[in-house]
């Protein structure tokens, strides 16, 4: 996109709080745009802003951005972000949030874990939910402008989240912060856009002045909030601190802290930012702490392939002692469609100690109908206790739109019928538009709402990634931080999936593929089971990942091939005969039943 | 006589001259802290640090190697070891069956054939393996044939003769005495003529005990180890390190090493298991043999493999004997030159 030469590209957001600053709207000098605050953080992360209204946690995740000074913060009553529960909060079983909350989820969480010492279930709500409608376990945290309007009773606990924070630490709360990147901006125009933050704050205080001499009722909706500060002075930015620091032993962000950009009298604005050396991110890997987007980046470009093995293996080896081979039957629509042809090739798997069968349902227009596909899902549920998953996100819009019902009804129906897990298909690659894995798939965020829905009914799902040869390693690291994050709501991911594309195995940059693993492994602290698939006998690649992070290797069953799972099993051997601890189950269904000691 | 100072400015600090440890009687730190933690981590600390001191790893240490080391902690351990990164190398090489051909053809015309096959390649090879199978007179047609052979090709290229133990076997199947002072005398005298001939150097040998015999008659010595038909961790560790003993003792200089495996081998082996084989050997052998070259067999790798082993840099150069096309493909360079290996098309 072609971008003037002296313009600034600036977004803020298009929720009321930030209205102040939509003066800078004004400014001949920068091109403005209004988005969400998490449309927002991944601009900026994309370098498609320069600068950008983002909500602290986003600041905090990427680890590489500086604050200007200005932001959203409070330190009175906030009154803008209520938890309403039917019951005591110690009989909570479920609390739902709005999609977009982020630095309001993580004030939540950690108060529910180390304030009111309970841990609840997490779960997003695509929809507004009334108070109304809660069980008596359940609550929500609300917020909007009327949270106390929202027909509550007075059996009902209703808890202003910011104010218990504050008065719990003692320190202010910091939501949202205009960040940007050290290098971004030139002395002059860093100058020029404080004094014009500088203004949108003078203009606000000076409104609000107004409108209490004058008693004129209150027009806009930050003017319905004095308490709210848009500068964010010492005692603020300490506070900031403080929540970095309680969210980060509580493993919910990486290790953080804020940094402003310095504005000097004349060079270029500096910044103090300690960078960490690759030692000092491994250890932090090691030690359990959150990597931040830019550490991940940072480790995943330059630390030695070797210290990203053994620290990806050690954290590995903490979850998994032995590792494991599974074998996977696919059923086609084709087959699917003949019954008897289903039982068949299914009597023929078992014998093969198939552990997972995985449904390829055709989302190109000649599905069958839900009430086909359930009727399927039961049959295959009463002939044994393996894992069955399929229907990706595309295919479950795609049955939605066919039956002209919602998504979460065929959520619903699909695991009500026996699905355990939906597969990551549609979500292998969420940034790299250049990628085979993007074009022509559903989008990130309808991506990520049928995964939500998917496991707001219990059904569990996998995640992936499939990065070409070309992808850059932000953008593997910022899809690896989606997954992440919605990992952290919703718990619902089993495990994630390092591909073995077909392109990629046609290169020779194995180092590149075995990187994959070891990142994946240390980035992605909240999803414990990273599996090897598309295991071939060809290919050394997977079986190497073992020693890299992965913790499985899964083959796709070839029921012709008498010779699959032999070669298979000789290939583990070698592995085996090198000290690899298999599970006994893995080692049997290879042939290898005899344990190494 | 002045006092010493006791403070000094080192890195814009002031720090503390008394307390420093001495440099004549500390052994200093080779690891960082962060690396100890790792190798303490991974079970091999001692065996790292008896490494980093150049210390020569005992049976038991490369059996332990062997059996508990993973990739990403042999590949550590060769980080550790710090040998000067070299790249590596394809070593392109032709067959020429010279004794076939001289059961149906005249010297002259062998030449000629062989310089034909020669230029037919994509490019001039680096080594050019000769077949022998009658070793009765090499003094007589061979020395003419060689020297022939010779003018036709760069300097560089070595010319290279059979496997030692294929001139032992000649020599026990021929020797009517059926003493072994004797059949070692003539063995002996064998790659004594071999060398005098013309030939640079013979194909890496399996067998240990002839090892010494290659070097007193002045050829590099080039072992080969196949590691599937051995019974077992300790036996390949076994091997390694009698080899890397004789290398200790003078005058024995091991020039290169390769382990592979064989397709006549109890199993037919998948690809997937001959590269993690091959790889973990490659690196257990750079550890064992630092300093000696590392011979690669790209007939038996896949290219990922050897895309691995190139990426892992092993401190030594690396021999590939594979095509040039593959080598492109990998980027690797060509002996004899700074450029990655190049394919080039048409004729010469």
């Amino acid at each position: 996109m072609a971008r003037p030469g002296s313009t600034i590209r600036i977004a803020n957001s298009c929720h009321g709080t930030a209205e102040s600053f939509s003066y800078l709207r004004s400014l001949p000098w920068v091109t403005y745009e209004e988005n969400s605050v998490s449309e927002n953080a991944v601009k900026l992360h994309n370098h498609e802003v320069d600068v950008a209204f983002i909500p602290v946690t986003e600041f905090a995740t990427h680890g590489d951005y500086v604050g200007l000074d200005f932001g959203i913060a409070c330190s009175l009553q906030f009154q803008r972000l209520i938890l309403h529960s039917v019951a005591p909060l110690t009989q909570l079983q479920t609390v739902y949030l709005h999609p977009e909350l982020s630095t309001g989820a993580i004030l939540l969480r950690i108060l529910l874990l180390e304030r009111w010492n309970v841990s609840p279930r997490i779960v997003r709500l695509q929809e507004p939910i009334a108070v109304t409608e809660l069980r008596s376990n359940e609550a929500v945290l609300i917020f909007h402008k009327h949270a106390f309007q929202t027909g509550v009773s007075a059996e009902n606990t209703t808890i202003d989240i910011v104010q218990e924070w504050q008065d719990w630490t003692g320190s202010p709360v910091v939501l949202n912060v205009w960040a940007t990147r050290s290098t971004e901006l030139t002395i002059r125009r860093a100058r020029a856009l404080s004094a014009a933050l500088y203004k949108s704050c003078s203009i606000y205080e000076q409104r609000n002045t107004l409108q209490m001499q004058t008693g004129r009722s209150l027009q806009t909706y930050t003017d319905q909030l004095p308490e709210f500060s848009l500068y964010l002075s010492e005692e603020y930015k300490k506070g900031l601190e403080i929540f970095f620091e309680r969210a980060a032993r509580a493993g919910l962000l990486p290790e953080a802290r804020y940094a402003n950009l310095q504005l000097p009298l004349n060079g270029r604005p500096k910044v103090f930012i300690t960078k960490k050396s690759c030692e000092t991110l491994l250890d932090t890997a090691l030690q359990g702490k959150r990597l931040s987007l830019t550490d991940a980046i940072y480790l995943a470009e330059n630390a030695p392939l070797a210290d990203l093995g053994i620290v990806a293996d050690t954290l590995r080896r903490r979850l998994f002692s032995e590792s494991a081979c599974r074998f996977v039957l696919g059923l086609q629509d084709e087959i699917l469609s003949d019954k008897n042809r289903v039982l068949d090739t299914l009597r023929k798997a078992l014998d093969k100690s198939v552990s997972q069968i995985i449904l390829y349902p055709d989302p190109s227009g000649s599905m069958h109908s839900l009430a086909f596909y359930e009727e399927r899902l039961r049959l295959l549920r009463s002939k044994g206790t393996f894992l069955i998953e399929g229907f990706g996100a595309q295919q479950i819009l795609t049955l939605a739109a066919m039956e002209g019902i919602r998504v979460r009804e065929v959520a619903e129906r699909l695991v009500s019928a026996g699905l355990d897990i939906i597969p990551s298909w549609g979500g292998e690659m969420f940034f790299d538009q250049n990628s085979p894995a993007c074009k022509g798939q559903i989008s990130r965020s309808q991506w990520l709402r049928v995964v939500r829905w998917m496991h707001r009914f219990g059904a569990r799902s996998s995640c992936s990634l499939n990065a070409d040869a070309s992808a850059s390693w932000t953008y593997i690291v910022s899809h690896l931080h989606v997954l992440r994050q919605l990992q952290d709501l919703t718990g619902g991911i089993c495990y994630f999936c390092n591909y073995e594309s077909d392109e990629l195995a046609e290169t020779v940059d194995v180092e590149r593929r075995l990187r994959i693993a070891a990142i994946a492994r240390l980035f992605l602290d909240n999803i414990p089971a990273i599996h090897e698939v598309r295991v071939r006998a060809s290919s050394f690649v997977a079986p190497a990942s073992l020693s890299f992070g992965s913790n499985a290797a899964y083959m796709l069953i070839d029921l012709d091939n008498s010779q699959q799972i032999p070669d298979l099993g000789i290939s583990m051997k070698t592995l085996l005969d090198s000290g690899m601890t298999f599970s006994e189950d893995s080692l049997f269904q290879l042939g290898l039943s005899v344990p190494h000691c | 006589m002045g006092t010493l100072a006791r403070t000094g400015i080192f890195g814009g600090k002031k720090v503390d001259l008394v307390n420093q440890p001495d440099p004549l009687h500390n052994e200093p730190e080779k690891f960082s802290a962060f690396d100890r933690r790792l190798l303490t981590s991974a079970g091999i600390l001692p065996l790292a640090q008896r490494l980093a001191q150049t210390q020569q790893l005992s049976v038991d240490e490369v059996t332990t190697l062997l059996e508990r080391a993973s990739l990403s902690v042999l590949l550590k351990l060769l980080r550790l070891q710090q040998l000067p990164e070299q790249n590596l190398m394809v070593a392109s090489t032709i067959f020429l069956p010279l004794d076939t051909w001289l059961d149906r053809m005249e010297p002259s015309a062998v030449i000629r054939r062989a310089v034909t096959h020669i230029r037919k390649q994509r490019d001039l090879p680096d080594r050019v393996l000769i077949e022998i199978k009658d070793f009765t007179d090499l003094t007589h047609l061979w020395p003419d044939l060689l020297f022939e052979l010779r003018l036709q090709l760069p300097e560089e290229t070595q010319i290279v003769g059979p496997d030692p133990q294929v001139v032992f076997e000649w020599v026990q199947t021929t020797d009517a005495t059926g003493s072994h002072t004797v059949q070692h005398f003539q063995f002996q005298q064998k790659l004594t003529d071999l060398r005098s001939i013309g030939f640079d150097a013979l194909q890496p040998t399996t067998q240990y005990a002839l090892l010494s015999d290659i070097s007193t008659a002045g050829f590099p010595v080039e072992a080969c180890t196949r590691i599937d038909l051995l019974t077992g961790n300790e036996e390949f560790a076994r091997r390694l390190v009698r080899v890397a003993q004789q290398v200790d003792g003078q005058p024995l200089e091991l020039y290169s090493w390769s382990p592979t495996v064989t397709s006549s081998g109890d199993l037919s082996l998948p690809q997937a298991a001959i590269d993690l084989l091959l790889i973990r050997a490659h690196l257990i052998g750079a550890l064992v043999y630092p300093g000696v070259l590392q011979s690669i067999d790209g007939n038996r790798l896949s290219e990922s493999a050897i895309s691995f082993l190139k990426s892992a840099e092993v401190g030594s150069q690396l021999f590939v004997t594979t095509d040039l096309y593959t080598a492109e493909r990998i980027r690797i360079k060509q002996v004899g030159s700074n450029q990655d290996a190049q394919v080039i098309t048409g004729s010469f």
